[in-house]
């Protein structure tokens, strides 16, 4: 998983370079980190906790669909 | 296929539908249907053909015969601007849900049938790196890709069910009567949630050069979803009857694996994964790339491809925390999700369409 995180800051930087050189505007920018930021939260979210929950388990319990 | 532009045709956006179909097909129709129907689970298929002809019906309706560039845009004409433009970003937090059980999907698929000791995580990073470069690219390449391995497909599956003919018992399809109806029309419903694959192609329908021929080519194609749903159906219920299906959490490449012909062709399902992976393949990279699309309209963005990156990160992540094992994904795509399934690939626009209607705006 940790080549897999490396790869993703790899390609990362390499879309960063290319938006920068291909003089992108600024909402692209701005789309670009607000998605990352959003992967990051989830990411956050769910590795703060190791006995949190999955989403599927999470969803059927708000709508009690957990027997 | 156009050439002046990067746009595909029709005829090559319902092949990708169609093969992203196969996938939720081979996966969810013998065992789910199986559970309703019983011996008449073959006959599912000729009741569920009618609810997909009328979606195809309002489909087309909606895109008023290729007037309408795409869906969102029907969307925006129906409901006005604001309501369609929320609409859409309801569709895209779906699609990303999607996007992350199908991965997994693909993941335990191999661990459970092929590569046992394989952690998850590991087939997970290869489709989703797999998709993102064919995501990057214009959907042309994709579309040509799809249009190739079609037919080779469909010959897979009637050479598939040809060899499993011999393994087919009468008892175990018949017999069937009048107290299958309601389990027959029952289990339309788990049918119905393979008409999403459509409906989400259209949200591309700015990428489609020849719209107003929407409803004849998919006419066409849902003569192949009916032959190929019968072929599926009839050899993993015909060789496993309705109840051990229920349980079989592959049944399709159970029956592959069986298959032994005079001793000489056998172990065959090395080529069914193959074939499985592709459809899979096809399912993730439409979804995958209807969401940058999507987010890309709607954030009105130059530049499609600096999407991808994100959204492969955000779908690993959903990916791995979706659920904790096979068994919570299968009973969260079989419950919830499949309402959600229906809901955003059949209601929806069936409410639209009626709308639409009342506001004489289609």
């Amino acid at each position: 998983m940790l080549g897999f995180y490396i790869c993703m800051v790899l390609i990362m930087f390499l879309d960063l370079f290319e938006m920068v050189k291909t003089k992108q505007n600024n909402k692209t920018f701005i789309v670009y980190f607000s998605l990352m930021g959003v992967a990051i939260a989830i990411s956050v979210y769910y590795y703060s906790n190791p006995y949190r929950e999955s989403i599927a388990k999470q969803i059927m319990n708000i709508i009690g669909d957990n027997k | 296929m156009e050439k002046t532009s990067n746009k595909i045709s029709i005829k090559q956006a319902i092949t990708i539908s169609l093969m992203a179909i196969f996938a939720t097909i081979i996966r969810v129709i013998p065992k789910y249907c199986a559970e309703y129907a019983k011996e008449g689970t073959w006959l599912t298929v000729f009741v569920g053909v009618v609810p997909f002809l009328f979606l195809i019906y309002v489909l087309s309706s909606l895109m008023k015969n290729g007037k309408e560039l795409s869906l969102e845009y029907a969307f925006e004409n129906i409901l006005g601007k604001w309501a369609g433009r929320v609409l859409t970003f309801i569709y895209i937090l779906v699609l990303l849900l999607i996007l992350a059980i199908q991965v997994r999907f693909f993941a335990e698929k191999f661990c459970s049938s092929v590569f046992h000791r394989v952690p998850i995580v590991f087939f997970a990073i290869t489709i989703l790196l797999a998709t993102q470069i064919i995501v990057r690219a214009d959907i042309q390449k994709f579309a040509r890709f799809m249009e190739v391995i079609f037919p080779i497909v469909i010959i897979f599956i009637v050479v598939v069910f040809l060899m499993s003919i011999s393994s087919v018992e009468l008892k175990n399809l018949y017999p069937v009567t009048t107290y299958h109806i309601p389990g027959i029309l029952k289990s339309t419903y788990p049918l119905m949630r393979m008409a999403g694959a459509l409906t989400y192609m259209l949200f591309i329908g700015n990428k489609i050069s020849d719209r107003k021929n929407f409803k004849k080519e998919a006419k066409h194609y849902t003569i192949f979803l009916v032959i190929v749903s019968l072929a599926i159906i009839i050899s993993t219920i015909g060789s496993f009857g309705y109840k051990l299906i229920q349980n079989l959490s592959l049944p399709y490449f159970m029956v592959i694996k069986n298959i032994k012909i005079l001793s000489v062709i056998e172990r065959i399902e090395s080529v069914g994964i193959t074939f499985w992976t592709i459809t899979d393949f096809a399912m993730i990279a439409m979804v995958f790339y209807i969401v940058t699309e999507l987010l890309q309209k709607q954030f009105k963005l130059k530049e499609r491809k600096y999407l991808v990156t994100p959204i492969t990160f955000i779908g690993f992540i959903l990916t791995i925390s979706i659920s904790a094992n096979v068994f919570e994904l299968e009973k969260f795509s079989k419950g919830p999700m499949a309402v959600v399934y229906i809901i955003t690939g059949y209601i929806i626009p069936v409410i639209l369409w009626i709308i639409g209607k009342i506001r004489k705006v289609i």
